[in-house]
């Protein structure tokens, strides 16, 4: 080597000379090499910015960009005074050069290690990796991420799922995406993506158009002239550059990047466009279906005209007038009541949910699965997080295929730190739901629906736990149901039914809605209002439905009808989902009054075109749905009924008997002694069906929980007129006794759409009380 | 994936007839060891067992009520209340009544709804015939429960509903059909609650039993049993104290709920609470010589007991010891708990009637629920004792067939009945019975009600003019159509009823009283009347039963100044249908 002297004439080696060129030329010097990391001089490259100039350039004049930041280049020269190689690199660049001094051995190896040792490897003819190179599995035991038992592990899930190694590993937390991405640069001698600090244009990501970045799983992340330069996750094949053509002419270069990384690219890059469409895309697609308008003018219009024609009937003949509403009233509740009791009864002989046994859910080809896509939204749940997580990796479904989406709000920093801190493997992505009104669960889900990858999209709450195999039985399920079943409803039920009078009710309701009324609906073939959670959908099925309606307070109860009446099918299965009951009387009030405002939304929305609804749903679906959906507003009159039977017992009020004449009388009288006592009957059967016994003779006093439906039906009335969309906020984690923190509750915004309602918490007993956002929508019972 | 995601388009429905497991129960399943796949009769079976016998039924039915005259006054005292249901003015719910199960008035209701159907009596084999359809319907699917093959129980179904006894009972309008048919239908739940321990199973037989209290209170004895063996089973099976309160919960809340609306409603209207126990004593109008209270012993019952057995339901002679033995040597439930419930239903008739000191009570058609048991007993060793089935088959043919033959000759010969006799002399002879006699003392026929019913409608036009007590008059009645003409006790309640049979004058024109019945309060109050030596009241018409008597304008034995009915004045000139007993009086043949 030609050596460099000192001013006394001792020989330097090449570091400390071009060290001191640099400090002579006042240049920062720069170390290049990796191994020297732990030199204070050392600069790690940009390699984004090392692309700022090409190849050929970089050989040329020993020079390579090595960062680039607000604007300024900084380039790694071997010759500080070479003019030209500056100019160029200024005019090339289009930005201020800062000159950086480092060995022009340094510069080389850099060089060979950004564009490779001859020539830059252009992927439309890079192939598989060659034969002789090393395995993924080798070099990461090679380098010491794992052991060569977890690699056998691993290869045997691989055999199992059809999965890919690096995957498995990396989902079972063996590994880390960096621990990947090193080894799948040496296996396929490919440049990493680093990005880090750097600034990515949203015009160059947009190059290719959203879906096909998320199909092909890559993202534009730079462009010059000539070269399109694109973070993948998977090297490039000849397929993928030609189904890029169609969107570019240049030439391709990729880098390889974590799939996570990726995701936040395309993610940063459409984050507007992702809340404009949770938000506004069905009110735009088909505003007929959606709540942002409580009441059309033709239902203001008929609406009014009834209320007239009343007064005046009130006014000419009251006692008519009263005789034909209480006719009315009475008939519609015999209808309801003899609907729901035939499909509660049919299905209490016939488990109508789709069979799904256990040795199917063992026979499943894990090689087929579909990727599943789980999306469980959040707000101020951080306290839940720790047995959300164990809840879904107890799912026994691979977790290569998993796809789980946690949607935070924008303003919860809370529960987004307390994610990051987790450290989750891949198969968790940590969504933050950009700040906009309506500020709700839907919208969330429209949101965490749009990034989702999974060919079946269900919906988990915070402190749900759903059955180990129930992503399993709804797969099996999907199978063996019709074509037009887009939807499978899985059960709920609460995990702290014995915790007082109040839970206990809850629950009898919710298996006599579950585990009767649903399947009872589903076997009728009738629009089936879907529960909060629970619910899986073919994903793509699910957009094009335009997903859920961010403006109704129960949209889940709303896309089911919607679904049904686009021609498709809700089917059930019998796997649980453990919820938590809501323990506090004025608590379950709130969340009641907000799920019985919802269903008299979804009622308008519906009701806005009868023979639109009718001809879709067919007279059996719109029968169903007045009796079922409509039947909301049976709680609104039984408080004048008990009312008046209260009355006439105490005073046998002549005008309370002149309003019932003989039929009518009848009528109400089988209602009060037979009605209510099959219905409350129902309720203890729906409790042996379901296997909890000890809760029967609790259902025995359930009217006085129908006295409560009542006050919350009446509060959720007022609020539809007063105040639409305000979310009524449900505080969880009551079963152990805790209170909502004063921090999770979210005031209600001035002005505008109410905020988003915020999240449940405390699926495990040491979570703290959270506010609620779920939206699992019983309005059964009487 | 796709394959997964893209299942066949049409996957056929799950077989609506095979049975599915169980699901709820936690105790061990019943019956572990019938392995073999129940296949439940099928709709189209169903629906053609129902129409034919529902035809026989109401064929029989018709001609022997409604051509023959052979109504059982029972009957057409229920139908009769729920006519005045709908068609009374004021219609009044409480027509059905406080003393007897109403739940047989309640079934005749969607009939009488149709004036012409009550008041042609066409409505009483009708609903029975309905009611015994269902029954028939029910035995079939318990016979098909006990794995019986359907030739073979279509013939002993046949046996068993050819019955004479059942045919009558099947066509008359009385309760007993509707009993049989909800007994079958909970006997057919239970046993397939037990095999398969669905709740919808323990449902329905809850239910049932809770209407077959509304139709007969000692069926709440059979149902306390039932619950005390189903604890027993649950607890033996491994079933904990949450499973085995809810099962009890979940079958006797209706039984309560129905006993308490009962009470309920008694307390309300009546202001008994308990009364309807006290008051379950029938008033037999066409039979005022009957009324077998006497001197009850324990030989009577033995004795009347063994006619019961042979004349209604030989087939226990065979059944119960089998079910006995079954229960000791196979250790099996349901075999034990059917031959406690033969055994609770003798025990109630001769317990009743002794207690009671009342020969009625062992009436033939007491011994029905007896019989239902049997029968269901001989399907349950059918199913239990897969070797021996042809035996137990054809054991249960010949036994039935005894107890048909039993039942003709019982019906012509014992003693406390309710025109059973008659019945057969009907089907006998072909021939009208208006006017014969029927062991018991009953008069057959409702000549006497139809001559007066006809002589009403023709002389009175006035509401309310009749002061009469339906729970005696209750044929004319009907029979008249007119329900409106008559103050009776279903009107305005007993309270006011009472002050007008005390103070009638001014108030009505006419009175109507049944002559010989001692249940009748106006003829409490005026025991004389009938033969004119009260002054003040004049029969005008009247039949082998029944008087109608016109008032005088105020009470004769107080002076004029001293009434103050505001009425009386107008009273006085009584127009409109009211007859001067000179011309209009007549002498019923």
């Amino acid at each position: 080597m030609a050596g460099f002297e000192d001013g006394d004439g001792a020989p330097v080696d090449d570091s400390t000379f071009y060290r001191r060129l640099a400090h002579h030329a006042g240049l920062q010097f720069a170390v290049l090499e990796p191994d020297a990391s732990s030199d204070p001089d050392f600069t790690e490259i940009n390699p984004l910015a090392s692309r700022l100039l090409t190849e050929e350039l970089c050989r040329h004049f020993h020079m390579l960009p090595i960062a680039y930041r607000d604007g300024v280049v900084a380039v790694a020269f071997c010759d500080p005074f070479d003019k030209l190689a500056s100019e160029l690199a200024t005019a090339l660049t289009s930005a201020e050069v800062q000159p950086v001094l480092a060995e022009p051995g340094d510069v080389e190896q850099a060089i060979t290690r950004i564009f490779g040792p001859l020539r830059t490897p252009h992927f439309e003819d890079l192939g598989p990796a060659p034969q002789e190179s090393p395995r993924v599995g080798d070099l990461l035991v090679a380098n010491g991420a794992v052991t060569d038992e977890q690699v056998e592990a691993a290869l045997l899930e691989q055999e199992r799922t059809g999965s890919r190694l690096g995957e498995v590993l990396l989902h079972s937390g063996a590994i880390r995406e960096t621990d990947l991405i090193d080894a799948l640069v040496e296996q396929f001698q490919l440049p990493a993506l680093d990005i880090e600090g750097g600034h990515i244009d949203a015009d160059v990501v947009k190059t290719i158009p959203e879906p096909v970045a998320r199909e092909l799983r890559m993202a534009p992340v730079a462009t010059d002239e000539t070269t399109l330069y694109i973070a993948v996750v998977d090297p490039i094949n000849t397929a993928t550059v030609q189904r890029l053509r169609e969107f570019t002419d240049k030439e391709i270069v990729g880098f390889l990047a974590p799939l996570s990384q990726v995701d936040e690219i395309l993610e940063a890059t459409y984050r507007e466009d992702y809340s404009y469409l949770a938000t506004d895309d069905l009110r735009e697609r088909s505003p007929e279906n959606c709540a942002l308008r409580v009441v059309t003018t033709g239902q203001k219009i008929f609406l009014v005209t009834i209320a007239v024609v009343t007064i005046i009937g009130f006014v000419l003949a009251s006692t008519a007038t009263a005789v034909a509403l209480v006719g009315l009233a009475s008939v519609f509740y015999l209808a309801a009541s003899l609907y729901k009791f035939r499909l509660i009864y049919k299905a209490l002989g016939n488990p109508y949910e789709v069979a799904t046994s256990e040795a199917e859910v063992d026979a499943l080809d894990e090689l087929t699965l579909p990727v599943y896509s789980i999306l469980v939204p959040l707000y101020k749940e951080a306290s839940v997080l720790p047995a959300l997580v164990k809840a879904i990796e107890g799912l026994n479904y691979p977790k290569t295929k998993l796809d789980v989406l946690l949607l935070c709000e924008d303003d919860d920093d809370e529960t987004v730190l307390a994610i990051e801190a987790m450290d989750l493997p891949p198969h968790f992505r940590l969504i933050v739901v950009p700040d906009s009104q309506p500020k709700t669960k839907p919208k969330a889900c429209n949101y965490g629906l749009m990034l989702a990858r999974g060919d079946i999209t269900v919906i988990f709450d915070a402190e749900d736990r759903p059955d180990p195999d129930q992503l399993k039985k709804v797969v099996v399920a999907f199978s063996k149901c019709h074509h037009e079943v887009i939807c499978v409803q899985a059960k709920l039920s609460y995990y702290n039914p014995d915790q007082n009078l109040l839970t206990r009710w809850f629950t009898t309701e919710y298996s006599m809605w579950f585990e009767l009324l649903l399947p009872g609906l589903d076997a009728d073939g009738a629009p089936i209002p879907l529960g909060g959670t629970s619910n899986h959908f073919l994903t793509e099925r699910l957009r094009e439905l335009g997903a859920w309606d961010p403006f109704n307070v129960t949209e889940d109860a709303d896309l089911g009808i919607r679904l049904h009446r686009a021609g498709y099918r809700t089917a059930m299965v019998d796997s649980t989902t453990l919820e938590e009951a809501n323990s506090d009387v004025k608590n379950w009030i709130r969340q009641r009054s907000r799920w019985i405002k919802g269903y008299i939304q979804t009622y308008l929305v519906h009701m806005r075109n009868p023979l639109l609804l009718m001809r879709q749903a067919g007279f059996a679906g719109f029968l169903s749905f007045q009796l079922l959906i409509g039947g909301t507003f049976i709680f609104l009159l039984n408080p004048i009924f008990w009312a008046l039977t209260t009355l006439f017992f105490f005073t046998h009020a002549g005008f309370i008997q002149a309003m019932f004449p003989t039929f009518i009388f009848y009528l109400a009288a089988f209602m009060l002694f037979v009605g209510n006592f099959v219905f409350l009957y129902l309720n203890v059967a729906g409790s042996i069906q379901k296997g909890l016994f000890g809760l029967a003779k609790y259902a025995l006093i359930s009217p006085l929980y129908w006295g409560l439906m009542s006050i919350a039906a009446w509060k959720g009335f007022i609020q539809l007129v007063t105040n639409p969309f305000y979310w009524e906020k449900t505080e969880h984690g009551l079963h152990q006794g805790g209170a909502a923190p004063a921090a999770a509750r979210v005031p209600r915004a001035e002005g505008g759409p109410p905020p988003m309602s915020p999240g449940r918490a405390a699926a495990d007993p040491q979570a703290a009380a959270a506010p609620e956002r779920e939206l699992a929508t019983p309005v059964g019972g009487r | 994936m796709a394959t997964l995601l893209q299942p066949s388009p049409d996957s056929p429905p799950a077989d609506e007839t095979s049975e599915q497991p169980a699901r709820a129960g936690r105790a061990r399943p019943h019956f572990e060891h019938v392995a073999e796949e129940v296949r439940l009769p099928r709709w189209i079976e169903s629906l053609a067992l129902f129409l034919i016998a529902a035809g026989i039924f109401f064929w029989v039915g018709y001609k022997t009520v409604v051509e023959d005259g052979v109504v059982v006054f029972d009957a057409l005292d229920r139908l009769t209340r729920a006519y005045m249901v709908w068609h009374n003015e004021p219609p009044k719910l409480a027509a059905i009544g406080f003393v007897f199960p109403p739940l047989t008035t309640m079934s005749f209701l969607p009939f009488t709804a149709i004036k012409p159907l009550a008041t042609s009596l066409v409505a009483l084999p009708l609903v029975s015939a309905l009611f015994g359809g269902t029954m028939v319907v029910s035995m079939n699917r318990l016979f098909a429960r006990c794995s019986m093959p359907g030739l073979r129980r279509w013939l002993v179904l046949a046996l068993f509903a050819l019955n004479p006894l059942v045919v009558f009972y099947a066509g008359n309008g009385m309760s007993e059909v509707v009993y049989m048919a909800l007994l079958t239908v909970s006997l057919y739940c239970f046993m397939s609650w037990f095999l398969t321990a669905q709740p919808r199973f323990l449902v329905g037989a809850a239910l049932a039993f809770s209407l077959l209290v509304l139709l007969r209170y000692s069926f709440g004895i059979w149902a306390l049993v039932i619950a005390v063996m189903m604890a027993l089973g649950l607890s033996r099976r491994g079933a904990d104290s949450d499973e085995s309160e809810g099962t009890l919960v979940a079958f006797l809340a209706p039984l309560i709920y129905a006993v308490g609306v009962w009470l309920l409603f008694n307390w309300l209207i009546v202001g008994d609470l308990l009364g309807w126990l006290s008051n379950s004593g029938a008033f037999a109008v066409n039979a005022p010589q009957a009324g077998a209270a006497g001197d009850v012993g324990i030989v009577d019952v033995l004795t009347r007991g063994g006619q019961l057995t042979l004349g209604v339901f030989a087939l226990g002679i065979l059944v119960v010891p089998a079910l006995v033995m079954t229960a000791v040597s196979k250790r099996d439930e349901m075999s034990c708990w059917l031959s406690i419930l033969a055994l609770t239903g003798l025990v109630i008739i001769g317990a009743g009637a002794l207690i009671a000191q009342d020969f009625d009570v062992l009436a033939m058609r007491n011994a029905l629920p007896v019989l239902i048991v049997c029968v269901a007993g001989a399907a349950w060793l059918y199913q239990i004792l897969p070797n021996m089935r042809t035996i137990i088959w054809l054991a249960a043919l010949a036994g039935l067939v005894a107890t048909g033959i039993g039942s003709w000759y019982e019906m012509q010969r014992y003693p406390f009945q309710g025109q059973e006799q008659a019945f057969v002399n009907a089907l006998k002879s072909g021939a009208d019975q208006n006017g014969s006699n029927s062991i018991g003392g009953y008069r057959v026929g409702t000549n006497p009600e139809q001559r007066m019913a006809a002589y009403v409608n023709a002389n009175v036009r006035r509401r309310s003019t009749i002061l009469t007590d339906n729970a005696q008059t209750f044929g004319v009645i009907l029979l008249s159509g007119r329900p409106q003409l008559y103050f009776d006790r279903v009107d305005k309640g007993d309270r006011t009823f009472q002050q007008a049979v005390l103070r009638p004058y001014g108030r009505v024109t006419h009175m109507l009283m049944a002559k010989q019945a001692s249940g009748d309060l106006i003829r409490r109050r005026y025991p004389t009347a009938a033969s004119r030596v009260v002054a003040g009241l004049t029969p005008v018409f009247e039949t082998e039963r029944y008087v109608l008597l016109t008032l005088a304008d105020h009470d004769p034995r107080r002076p004029r100044g001293v009434i103050s009915t505001s009425g009386s004045g107008e009273a006085g000139g009584q127009v409109g249908g009211r007859a001067t007993p000179a011309t209009d009086r007549r002498v019923s043949p």
